[in-house]
Order: C-alpha cells, then structure tokens, then sequence
C-alpha cells in the first residue's frame, strides 16, 4: 500500500489480528462427516433393497402342505342360538354373525 | 497411503482443494484446516463481538460447508476468495439471524472521547491500535467487514468484490470513505 496511513492501518490490523488470534483456543482437527455417504449409497441402497424383498419373500412365503386335517363341522341350531344337537356348546355369537 | 506419496505442505491451497473435490483427500483437507482454522476463528471472533465458543462453531460449520461444498469448487478458483465467501455469508446469516451485531453496538460505551487533549500523542503502536479498534467499533457491520477484509486479512480489492458481491468500483469508493473517515478520526495519532 502506497499511501501512508493505509500501511499504517494494515500494520495496526495486523497486530490487533495476531493478538486476538493468538489467544484462541483452535480445534485440532475437524470430524468430517458421512465420508463414505458418496460411495456407500450405491451400495447399501441396493443391498437393503433385496434384504427387504427377501424378508417379504420369506413372511409370505407359500403355506406348505399340512399334516393336520381340517374337519368341516356343520352346527345346526335353533334362533336361539342353541345346538340342536346338546354338545354343551354357545352357539349365539355365530347366529349372529 | 496417499499421504506417504505427496508432501501436502508444498501444495497450493487451489492444488489441495482439487485434490479434496476430486479425490475426497481428507490429508488435502485437513492440510487447508491447518491453514485456515485460526484465520477463520480470529475473523469470526472479531466479527461476531468478540464470542470464542461461537466463532469456533462459524470456523467448523465453514470447513463443513468447504467439505460439502466440495464439488461446486471449480479448478483454477482463487481459494482464498471462496472460503472467505462462505465466511461472509455465514457471518451475514448470523447477523440476520440474532442481530448480534446490535446487540454488540449496544453493548459498547458510547460518547467516548478518544482524546479530550488537544495535544497531539506520541505515536505509538499500541495507542494507535487501541485508537482504532475503538474507531472500529463505532462503525456499522458493513464498514467492519469492509476493514476487516482489506486491512485485516489484507484481501485485494477484486477479490473483497467478489465475496461481498458488489462491483469493483463500488469497493473503492467504500475502501475510500472509510479510509478518510479513520484518517479523521485518527489524525491525532498519525
């Protein structure tokens, strides 16, 4: 700077620059964060992806063939909702429905 | 294993941020981080009154926004000139946000007279310095940034242009009145 007191302004910013600077307490290092972000996402998008199709796959997955028999039972019953065959059994709610 | 390869310390600022945008070089970037973190804080610092805990959070959220920034950097980009955009801007949004810096102007005494006496002092640094920083205070956030752009971190007057975002021309003429204001006010220690 050619002009005097600018120098003399930039010499004194200087130094009021170093002395406010030189107390700070400046962190080392900074933690940069979600690095991978860039790369990953190709990947863990995808994966998670077909880990969900196969968990889908899984939980609805064809019922296999049973062992067990079903037996289809008629019920007869009067409005009242009783058996008319006397097997102890309510049969109000089904009527009903 | 980059870092065993390339001495970080002999590159330019514009070489390391290539290598960070192209290459995600934390060893590039935390080369920039050794360079710049307490420049940073000590602008912070003076610009926002003077908050240490603050200033340090602006430093970081800077090189944060560097880092994610990363790809809008273009090659061959002065980087001194768009990290202390970034500094600007995030300072502006602070002031916009808290209007720290009437609060700060507040703060200040005011009506205080630099020299009562007449006679003229005996030129002395640090006299000067007290002078001034008390004269700086006084100004509005503008003229601050203004001084402490081109006086402080001693910025070029294109480069001062291109982070506040006003034409050359018109950082001149402000670089001129502010100049002949302190000139004023600080003829007593000339």
């Amino acid at each position: 700077m050619s002009n005097t007191f600018e120098s003399q302004l930039s010499a004194s910013a200087r130094r009021i620059r170093k002395q406010s600077e030189s107390n700070l307490s400046v962190p080392e290092t900074i933690v940069i964060p979600h690095k991978h972000t860039r790369y990953w996402g190709w990947i863990a998008t995808p994966a998670a992806a077909a880990v969900g199709l196969l968990i889908g796959l899984f939980i609805h997955r064809p019922a296999e063939p049973s062992n067990n028999y079903t037996v289809p039972v008629v019920v007869a019953a009067d409005n009242s909702g009783h058996s008319i065959v006397d097997d102890g059994a309510d049969y109000s709610l089904l009527i009903s429905l | 294993m980059i870092a065993l390869f390339v001495n970080y310390k002999s590159l330019s600022d514009g070489q390391l941020m290539e290598r960070v945008r192209r290459k995600d070089d934390e060893h590039a970037f935390a080369e920039i981080y050794r360079r710049y973190a307490r420049l940073l804080q000590g602008f912070f610092f003076r610009r926002l009154g003077g908050d240490e805990e603050q200033s340090s959070d602006h430093m970081q959220d800077t090189f944060l926004k560097v880092w994610s920034s990363r790809w809008n950097y273009s090659d061959g980009q002065p980087f001194r000139t768009w990290i202390f955009t970034i500094a600007y801007n995030l300072c502006k949004n602070t002031y916009r946000q808290n209007q720290h810096e009437q609060e700060y102007l507040d703060s200040l005494p005011t009506d205080e007279p630099i020299a009562e006496d007449s006679t003229p002092l005996k030129l002395d640094a640090a006299t000067f310095d007290s002078a001034l920083q008390q004269e700086l205070a006084r100004l509005n956030e503008a003229q601050q940034m203004l001084f402490e752009l081109r006086f402080t971190q001693e910025l070029t007057v294109p480069e001062i242009a291109a982070i506040i975002d006003i034409p050359e021309g018109t950082v001149k003429s402000r670089l001129n009145t502010l100049t002949n204001y302190l000139r004023l006010k600080l003829k007593d220690y000339e």
